[in-house]
Parts: C-alpha cells; sequence; structure tokens
C-alpha cells in the first residue's frame, strides 16, 4: 500500500466524526469550557492529529471519542452511528472497538506484560488457545516476544508503550485514539514508536486519531491536523495546506519553531534589513534599492529540487537573495522551506511570486521594506 | 533449663492449661471479628473509594455521609464503645460478656478503622490504569475486581496485617471487661493478684503475635509487588 493511497480525500465516508461538541467543566471557583463547537471528521485510513497547547481541550476532546468524557451537547459518530446518545452499557461495546493509549501507558503493574495484554480478551471470555495465539501475535508485531514473563516495572518506558499498544490492538479495533503516547519519551524512542503506528496504519488500516503539542510528531506521521486553541479548532485540514499556508496565528506559531522562522523573525526585528537589499546591488555597482520584500516560500515534494531562484533571477529580472532555508521531512516526502530577500522592480517581483504560486508553491510575504532617508543617514554614521 | 526457667514464671506454671485456654480466646475473638469486620471492611474502603469524586461510581453525597459516620466512630475510644453497645449487643448475640458479647463491639470498633486502611491502599491505584481499564469497554464491577482490587493487592493485605495487629489490642481490651482470652488473663492475674510473670508472659505472647503476623505479611506483600 502506497503512502499516497492513505491520503483519502472527503468522498468516503467518515469512520469518525465529531459534530458540534460542547463540553463545559464546573470548578468552585469558575467554569472552564473545555470545548466550544468542536467539528471533526477522520475517514478511515487517516492519520489525524489534534495539536494545541496545553490546556487547549487537546485530553477533553479524545476522551469524547470513546465517550470517557460526555460531551454536553453535540455528535460523536462512529461509523454513522451517533454514539453520544448511549447509556454506559451500550457503550462498553463501541469502546472495546476503539483503541486507546496514554502518556504514562497505564499498564497493570501486578500483570506480566503477557497478562497485560491478555487482559482486555479475558473479559471478553475467549478462550485459552485464541487468547494465547492473540497476545502470541501481537506481542510479535510490537517486537516484545522475548518480554512475555516480564513485569512493566522491568520495561523501559518505550517497551512500556508497546505493551500498551499491544493491548490496545488485540480486539482488532479498527481506531486508535493515542493521548499524548510519545510525550514521555526520548526523540529516539519517539520515533520508534511513531514508526510503528505508521506501520499498524500501513499495514492494517489502523485509523489513528493523536493529540500532542509537539509539531514534530504531527509532521512525521500524520496526513490530517487540526489546530485546537482555547476549546475551539482554530483551522484543520490536509497536513500540508496547514504547514503550506496556515490561516490562524496559532497555527503560524507553533509552525514557526518548525521552519526556524523565530531566527527570521529576529532578524526582521533588529537588523536593519536594508542591507539584506543593498547587498544585492552594491555587487553590481548599481543605484541603492528603494523597495523590498522579504518572502517565505514553501516547496512541497519535488518542487523542492526545482532551480526556481535562477530562473526567477533570469526570466523577471529582480534580485533575489537568499537568507535562509531547509528541508523538513513531511510524511516522508521533502518540503523545502527558504527565506528570500526580493529588490528590483516592483510589479516584476509580484508577478515573479504570482508565477511561484501558480506552481503550488507555497508564497508568504514577511515584511516589506522602503528607503527612507532617517535610516540611510543612521547606516552611514 | 527448662526447670530454672520456670522458676522464674511459678504462676505461669500453675496455671497453664487457663493460659492455654485464654490464647485460645484470643485466637478464636481475633480470627471470628478478624474475618467479619475483615469482609465489611474492604467492602466498606472500595465503597468508599468508588463512590469518592471522579470515581467509578461517584456520589458526593453518599461518600460524604459515610465518611463523617465513619469517622463518629473511630472517634468513640474502644473501651467507651464496647459499653456503649452493651444493650445493642444483648439484643443480637443474647449476651454481652464473653467470647460472644466481646465479637460484636470488635467488630463495630475496627471496621470503620479497616474501611480507611483500605481505602488508602485503593487509592494508591493509578486513575489511569482505570481509565485505560474502562477505555478498553471492561464493566465497571469487573474494573473494580480485577483492576482496582487486583492492583491495590499489596497494599490490602498491609492493611489486613495493621488491622489485625489493631484486633489483637481490640481483644485484649474487651477482655478486660468481661471477653475473656488473654487480656482478661493479665488483668485477672497479673494486675488483680500482682503475678508479674503473668503479665510478662502475656505480654511475650501477644509479641510474638505481632511479630509473625507482620512478618507473614510483609513476605506475602513483597511477593506480590512487581
Amino acid at each position: 500500500m502506497s503512502l499516497r493511497s492513505l491520503e483519502t480525500t472527503g468522498e468516503s465516508n467518515p469512520v469518525l466524526e465529531l459534530k458540534n461538541l460542547y463540553k463545559t467543566f464546573q470548578t468552585k471557583t469558575n467554569t472552564v469550557e473545555a470545548l466550544k463547537n468542536v467539528s471533526i471528521s477522520v475517514n478511515a485510513g487517516d492519520i489525524f492529529g489534534i495539536i494545541g497547547l496545553s490546556g487547549a481541550g487537546k485530553s477533553t476532546l479524545v476522551r469524547c471519542v470513546n465517550m470517557l468524557e460526555r460531551p454536553d451537547s453535540g455528535g460523536v459518530y462512529v461509523s454513522g452511528n451517533n454514539i453520544a446518545t448511549l447509556r454506559e452499557k451500550e457503550l462498553l461495546r463501541i469502546r472495546q472497538k476503539i483503541g486507546m493509549i496514554f502518556q504514562q501507558f497505564n499498564l497493570l503493574k501486578s500483570r506480566t506484560v503477557y497478562e497485560n495484554v491478555a487482559f482486555p480478551l479475558r473479559y471478553l471470555k475467549k478462550n485459552r488457545k485464541e487468547i494465547d495465539r492473540k497476545v502470541g501475535d501481537m506481542l510479535a508485531i510490537v517486537g516484545l516476544t522475548d518480554k512475555a514473563r516480564d513485569y512493566p516495572s522491568q520495561l523501559s518506558g518505550g517497551q512500556k508503550q508497546r505493551v500498551a499498544i499491544a493491548r490496545a490492538l488485540v480486539t482488532d479495533p479498527k481506531i486508535l485514539l493515542s493521548d499524548e503516547a510519545t510525550s514521555a519519551l526520548d526523540p529516539q524512542t519517539t520515533d520508534s514508536i511513531l514508526n510503528l503506528l505508521k506501520e499498524l496504519n500501513m499495514r492494517f488500516g489502523l485509523t489513528i486519531v493523536l493529540i500532542t503539542h509537539e509539531m514534530d510528531v504531527i509532521k512525521k506521521i500524520c496526513n490530517k491536523v487540526a489546530v485546537l486553541e482555547s476549546g475551539e479548532v482554530a483551522e484543520q485540514g490536509a497536513l500540508w495546506d496547514v504547514f503550506a499556508n496556515p490561516s490562524s496565528d496559532i497555527a503560524k506559531k507553533m509552525l514557526s519553531g518548525l521552519f526556524k522562522l523565530d531566527n527570521i523573525q529576529y532578524i526582521l526585528d533588529n537588523v536593519d534589513i536594508g542591507h539584506l537589499f543593498r547587498g544585492n546591488l552594491d555587487g553590481r555597482g548599481a543605484s541603492k534599492p528603494e523597495w523590498g520584500w522579504i518572502v517565505h516560500l514553501l516547496f512541497k515534494g519535488e518542487k523542492a529540487n526545482n532551480a526556481y531562484i535562477a530562473y526567477l533571477v533570469k526570466e523577471f529580472g529582480i534580485d533575489v537573495s537568499i537568507l535562509y532555508g531547509n528541508i523538513e521531512i513531511i510524511q516522508l516526502s521533502p518540503l523545502g522551506s527558504l527565506f528570500v530577500a526580493m529588490t528590483g522592480d516592483r510589479r516584476q517581483a509580484g508577478k515573479a511570486l504570482d508565477f511561484l504560486r501558480s506552481e503550488g508553491v507555497a508564497v508568504h510575504i514577511l515584511k516589506e521594506y522602503e528607503y527612507r532617508d532617517k535610516q540611510e543617514e543612521e547606516d552611514l554614521c | 533449663m527448662l526447670s530454672r526457667i520456670a522458676a522464674y514464671f511459678p504462676n505461669v506454671v500453675e496455671m497453664q492449661s487457663d493460659l492455654l485456654k485464654s490464647l485460645k480466646e484470643t485466637l478464636l475473638m481475633v480470627g471470628i471479628s478478624g474475618a467479619l469486620s475483615m469482609f465489611f471492611g474492604i467492602l466498606l474502603g472500595v465503597v468508599l473509594v468508588v463512590t469518592a469524586e471522579d470515581g467509578l461510581y461517584e456520589n458526593k453525597w453518599f461518600a460524604g455521609v459515610a465518611g463523617k459516620l465513619i469517622n463518629v466512630f473511630r472517634s468513640i475510644p474502644f473501651v467507651i464503645l464496647i459499653a456503649l453497645m452493651v444493650p445493642f449487643t444483648r439484643l443480637v448475640v443474647g449476651t454481652s460478656i464473653g467470647l460472644k458479647g466481646a465479637i460484636l463491639p470488635m467488630v463495630v470498633g475496627i471496621v470503620p478503622f479497616i474501611s480507611r486502611v483500605m481505602e488508602q491502599a485503593l487509592c494508591e491505584v493509578d486513575k489511569g490504569v482505570i481509565e485505560a481499564a474502562r477505555s478498553m469497554g471492561v464493566s465497571k464491577p469487573y474494573i473494580v475486581v480485577h483492576v482496582l482490587i487486583r492492583e491495590a493487592l499489596p497494599g490490602i493485605i498491609r492493611a489486613i496485617v495493621i488491622s489485625f495487629i489493631s484486633l489483637i489490642g481490640f481483644s485484649a481490651m474487651a477482655g478486660a471487661v468481661g471477653g475473656g482470652g488473654l487480656g482478661s488473663f493479665a488483668i485477672r492475674y497479673g494486675y488483680a493478684r500482682y503475678m508479674l510473670d503473668i503479665t510478662v508472659v502475656t505480654v511475650l505472647i501477644l509479641l510474638l503475635m505481632v511479630n509473625v503476623l507482620q512478618g507473614l505479611g510483609n513476605m506475602i506483600a513483597k511477593k506480590m509487588t512487581h
């Protein structure tokens, strides 16, 4: 199965749909609106990331999916059926079809790895042979066959999470909820767990809804993302769209770390950017620039390799100098990020950006520069 | 050797059979009231935990009333409780003295204590583990038995040991007001008739019982902790 085939679009029926969820918590001193009109739609095979800062309502949201937390209003549709109206007893069967893993693993300390994974099956009164086979299969998938007789206290964090994943999937659920599952792990272990989740997604078509506060996690395995802020969905969509054209402030802020936007912002705020443009023309001995743009360009996939800059210079007769660039690997395909200073004829520069947009490059003008006398005087000092 | 030791405890040797009878009574008292109060105590402890805020069967009103009631009973000194309960004990078991009369006050005296130590042991179970079990679609009664109690087992064993040790103390007090057992033996002879050796031997026996119990409990709890 190729990666691309998993990028299902709106045409297929969503396996999970949250519609207009509201949830308010009452504390002694005040009321907290944890969810405000949240609607999210997840298709089969999606790895749907929900990102937000702490307190944004992520945990509440993911708990509404399996009704560990009941929303005040709104619908939770699993395979088209609204489960928000079900009673606790009826929910048990639904929950058995939705696995869940946690930041703190939540393994049973008094039981071995084998018994932890067997736990849901024992509850369902499966016979011993079947339990043995299923547990053996799951432990093989997560790579812990030799740890079956160990107790959780003897395992590392990554191994504990693997046991938790085996336990969550032993009843063959179609959906896996991940509540900050890698947040307690070191970067290397995080990668190995994310790779395991991706593998489960590809091999078994497992739909994953994961919540995290780390853009890195989203970047590595999600094909869709929703950004949550103070209980509201600030924006959601396919990963590339949100990464390339974030519309909300919170998404921009969370992505700025990924593209090292803070470095550029520092330069723009603290350095006289006139220098950035002057450098372009001084070499040619031309006149001082009167105008310029600092532009952030994002190239997706194979576009990241195209020689756009040379083309712009040649075709539009403008000056383009590269300030900073890097390449991120997003869902196994490259996403190039480039900061450039453009100057020259303003209309030509505008055309150049239009051309880039038509090529599917995401273009963000970060700052416009205009020559001022005062600045010139300062520079001379 | 044995005869030289016996020389220090003349009265004990003389009242050997009385001592053994008292020991048997104490064991019976502690055993029967222990079994009964463990059952009710653990039950009440579980109820306290599951009805508490964010518990599986959250019921703030019930948890509040039960908590207050337990505090009331715990604040009554045991000797006074025995006296207070005399009419009730007579009504239930027909007598307020002897082995039979001692057991009921002992149960009523210890159950609030056990329920509190049980509550503490059960609170040690990570809320996340219970949430994980809920997320698997496991029913609440199953979670109580196979997750809550099972995970708290080492703590529960320790709590049981502490409770039994308290019960041994209670049994001595019950003895003082006519309940029989080692307590009344020590009071009747050691205290009332100035037979100090009887008091000493009684203390030694109680010491041995408590230590064996504690050692056994620690061993089991350790084996269960992973």
